[in-house]
């Protein structure tokens, strides 16, 4: 099956370049043959949810593009990035790993430089998936090193998954300084079909080689800890970062940032319980919020490429009903709200912090404790941000643009997260419990025999709605009149903009956010990528002094260069 | 299973019908101490009786959203009042549907949904309270699912029923890790419920909060809007009080669950005065500084999840 997979997703391209509804039906058809590999695969755990994510993703992305696609290239450039991350998904060794993981890259970085005239997202995106992969390249060559094979194989040192995971973190935007600001102008300036495709599936395809090649690997406790601190930075800053974002697919690519955070906390409790059972809930758990956000993300980049002609704040652009119904879900499960997916996913997320922290019950515990305390205000974060996007493309904001190919796709999107919401405990197999008080398809939460919490993903969707009913049933139909909205009795000329929403905390947090006020403008400036700007303008400019000092046509400065250069690589490869 | 279920109801019901008068009493008091003539502690169900017999009024450009929201977010607070100890002192009908953090997403739930059914109303005024509502949640919401974790860290399980029994005994009821998530519980209820000194009531412009939610509601829609108000404050109060304060007295069987409505008033008679001597004795917080009261019960429901595990 993995083979016809690859065959479908494999003839796209070209049949892209042909016709661009042939290229993308091809694409979508694999995506289902993705889908069934999983659930053929089911034995395979937690890679099976891998495999389903990324098959709905393409699928969603494929239909939508149908109706959006008004570019040259877009289509083999879509499909071709497809197969990549196809290849990446079912390989079996390294190197096709990595050709995957190139392949998916390349017309990433092509689509996002033709779709805006500037160099620089274009640029940036290219120079940070190098980095990943030159690091994910050098954790391979130590694998190979260990066991002289080019397969995923059991590893006897932790080094070589230490390495891809710093290349995999890379990609997902938490390296360098944890909350990256590179990814979200790369994401943000790609059109939104290929934005959906690297906000989600990209960053799937990422976690998905991290969690192979720490699976593969001896476990280590310090780099779980590490792993856990880092996650939990990233969710707080991730939110907060995406909060006072003015560029709606700016806001997305933080909340992935804080989502890829939250997926390597769970990584970190997984490496660092101190009992298999919780090791396991972690482990699923960090597939789940893969699920999530692979859904979720996916139908929020393909809304927001529904408003992003102008992608500023102050863009007029709303969604109409049907498509805003699909996001109301989409970003409630964003906001790591029951009963949707990601509701689940939140929840076991915090329940595994703080299982940890009682099962360790020493200083140790200090780790989970403050993790899950960044995470509960980060996870607050991301309900305001959320909220942010939802109410200002359809619900405070009003708009009615119309394409019912893509209303629907997003909507479809929305119940699908709904649907895994409420169907996800299949996935938490040996941590269900049966029927009681009345409530069927409860998780339990365990780190041992008894279990620590429990939540019905199925029965917090119905118990409201039924009890909604009846409310309505017992109060009635209220009686309405339409008239204008009061807004304090005058009329409506300006109205609230997404920049003023996020304002209070921009003043609250000024020390955090070094926020400046000029002429009556409030500017924050994101710490991490400050610190990563300066470093790259000092090395340019020590760059530019050696070229002009030592590197200027003279000979003497050449033959001394070759002579140490000589002397170094000679030592280090003595070492 | 029938007797699990009537106690259910029992529950439900009393939550329902006694939260509006906890807030008629908190009114009625308030009142008294400031030497007004104050409303009847029946005020609150009069104006619900009242909205529910208005006609409601929906502005041009609001959907299905603005109208059916409340009665959604009404139902969620019942699903609420099902899952957590606020009557009965043991699990009843639905109680597993989620645990004590799976109430707090609840909660947040409800939050994220009436903040839409504001919104859609397309007014200034509602965007405005709104993105001041956003401002704090991030605090809020963490120590909501902190202090939850408090007493889930003392006793390894996180049903606030386990709690609730847990906290019974004297060393545990007087460690420290308990009175910091008691404090900081009280702290939290105060900001929920809008109460002095984050006071987010009232209509003026620049302390418009909580208010702004039910800004452009009328009729029906309000009426559900306020009565959940009212019930969110019942059942945060009650868990406060069942699960921290005072979690003795509980009875039970279908006879002790009965009980327990009556004895559940004797014990909001404590919350109410303590209430009572917060809002007459601090001033209004200037809006910025509403973080620094948040900040405050976030750093304390931290310290007890520290010290109940070192």
């Amino acid at each position: 099956m993995v083979a016809i997979t690859l065959f479908i997703l494999g003839v796209a391209p070209p049949l892209g370049l042909l016709r661009k509804k042939l290229g993308y039906s091809a694409s979508a058809l694999g995506s289902v043959a993705m889908i069934y590999t999983g659930i053929e695969l089911h034995t395979l755990g937690v890679v099976t949810i891998f495999y389903i994510a990324a098959g709905l993703a393409w699928l969603f992305s494929s239909i939508y593009s149908m109706s959006y696609d008004h570019y040259t290239w877009l289509a083999p450039l879509f499909s071709l990035s497809v197969f990549g991350m196809a290849i990446a998904l079912t390989a079996s060794n390294f190197l096709a790993f990595l050709t995957g993981y190139e392949v998916m890259t390349i017309p990433a970085y092509v689509a996002v430089g033709l779709h805006r005239k500037t160099d620089y997202p274009a640029f940036l995106f290219m120079a940070f998936s190098e980095l990943s992969t030159l690091l994910v390249f050098a954790g391979f060559l130590y694998s190979y090193t260990l066991t002289w094979s080019f397969s995923f194989q059991p590893l006897a040192a932790a080094w070589p998954a230490l390495l891809c995971s710093l290349g995999f973190m890379i990609k997902m935007g938490i390296l360098p300084f944890m909350v990256a600001e590179w990814l979200p102008i790369a994401h943000g300036n790609a059109p939104a079909n290929m934005s959906s495709l690297m906000s989600a599936s990209m960053t799937l395809i990422a976690a998905y080689g991290l969690v192979k090649m720490i699976l593969l690997s001896p476990g280590s406790t310090a780099f779980g800890y590490f792993l856990m601190g880092i996650g939990a930075f990233s969710v707080f800053f991730g939110a907060l970062y995406a909060y006072v974002s003015g560029h709606n697919k700016a806001l997305l690519g933080f909340s992935t940032i804080e989502n890829s955070g939250a997926f390597l906390t769970l990584v970190g409790v997984f490496l660092t319980a101190p009992t298999h059972l919780l090791s396991m809930f972690a482990l699923i758990s960090a597939a789940v919020y893969i699920l999530a956000h692979t859904l979720s993300k996916t139908g929020l980049f393909l809304l927001a490429g529904m408003t992003e002609s102008d992608p500023s704040s102050h863009s007029e652009k709303a969604v109409g009903s049907l498509s805003l119904s699909g996001a109301i879900v989409l970003t409630a499960s964003m906001s790591g709200l029951l009963p949707t997916v990601g509701g689940v996913a939140t929840w076991a997320l915090l329940q595994s912090l703080f299982m940890e922290a009682y099962v360790l019950h020493s200083s140790l515990a200090v780790f989970p404790i403050v993790a899950g305390s960044v995470v509960a205000m980060g996870e607050g974060f991301a309900m305001s941000t959320m909220l942010k996007f939802v109410l200002f493309s359809g619900v405070f904001r009003k708009g009615g643009l119309r394409g019912v190919t893509r209303s629907v796709t997003v909507l479809a999107v929305g119940l699908t997260v709904l649907a895994a919401g409420s169907l996800i405990y299949l996935a938490y197999a040996p941590f269900l419990v049966s029927n009681t008080l009345g409530v069927y398809g409860i998780i339990a939460s365990k780190f041992a025999g008894e279990p620590f919490g429990g939540v019905s993903p199925l029965y917090t969707l119905l118990l409201p709605l039924i009890l909604a009913v009846l409310v309505f049933a017992f109060t009635g139909k209220p009686k309405t009149r339409r008239s204008e909205v009061w807004n304090g009795g005058t009329a409506i000329d300006d109205r609230y903009t997404p920049f003023a929403y996020s304002t209070n905390v921009r003043l609250m947090l000024g020390k955090v956010l070094f926020t400046r006020v000029r002429n009556d403008a409030v500017e924050v400036s994101n710490a991490s990528w400050l610190i990563l700007y300066r470093l790259s303008t000092l090395f340019a400019i020590l760059s530019k002094t050696l070229s002009r000092t030592y590197m200027n046509s003279r000979l003497g400065w050449y033959v001394v260069y070759m002579v140490a250069a000589l002397i170094v690589v000679t030592l280090v490869v003595m070492i | 299973m029938i007797e699990q279920i009537v106690e259910a109801i029992i529950q439900v019901t009393g939550a329902v019908l006694l939260s509006p008068l906890y807030s008629g009493i908190i009114d009625k008091l308030k009142g008294m101490v400031s030497m007004k003539r104050s409303q009847s502690v029946l005020q609150p169900y009069h104006d619900l009786t009242k909205l529910m017999r208005k006609k409601t009024v929906i502005p041009y450009d609001a959907t299905w959203l603005f109208v059916y929201g409340p009665y959604f977010t009404f139902a969620i607070y019942l699903a609420i009042s099902f899952v957590i100890p606020v009557v009965y002192p043991s699990p009843v009908f639905l109680t597993p549907t989620v645990d004590f953090l799976g109430g707090a997403l609840l909660f947040s739930l409800v939050a994220f949904v009436k903040i839409l059914c504001a919104a859609d109303s397309g007014s200034n005024y509602v965007a405005l309270g709104v993105s001041r509502i956003a401002s704090f949640g991030f605090l809020a919401e963490a120590t909501l699912v902190t202090v939850f974790f408090g007493v889930a860290l003392a006793t390894g399980t996180n049903n606030p029923y386990v709690e609730s029994h847990y906290a019974l005994e004297a060393p545990n009821y007087l460690s420290l890790d308990h009175l910091f998530a008691t404090v900081s519980f009280f702290l939290l209820w105060l900001f929920e419920t809008g109460r002095l000194p984050v006071e987010s009531q009232g209509l003026s412009e620049l302390g418009m909060v909580d208010d702004a939610l039910t800004y452009e509601h009328s009729g029906k829609p309000l009426a559900l809007l306020k009565w959940g108000s009212y019930l969110k404050s019942y059942l945060l109060g009650s868990v406060w009080i069942n699960v921290f304060l005072i979690p003795w007295g509980g009875q039970l069987g279908v006879a002790g669950a009965l009980a327990d409505v009556g004895i559940m008033f004797i014990k909001w008679c404590v919350l109410i005065a303590l209430t009572l001597a917060v809002e007459t004795s601090f001033a209004k917080l200037r809006l910025f500084k509403v973080q620094d009261h948040l900040a405050l019960a976030f750093v304390l429901s931290v310290f007890s999840l520290l010290f109940s595990v070192i």
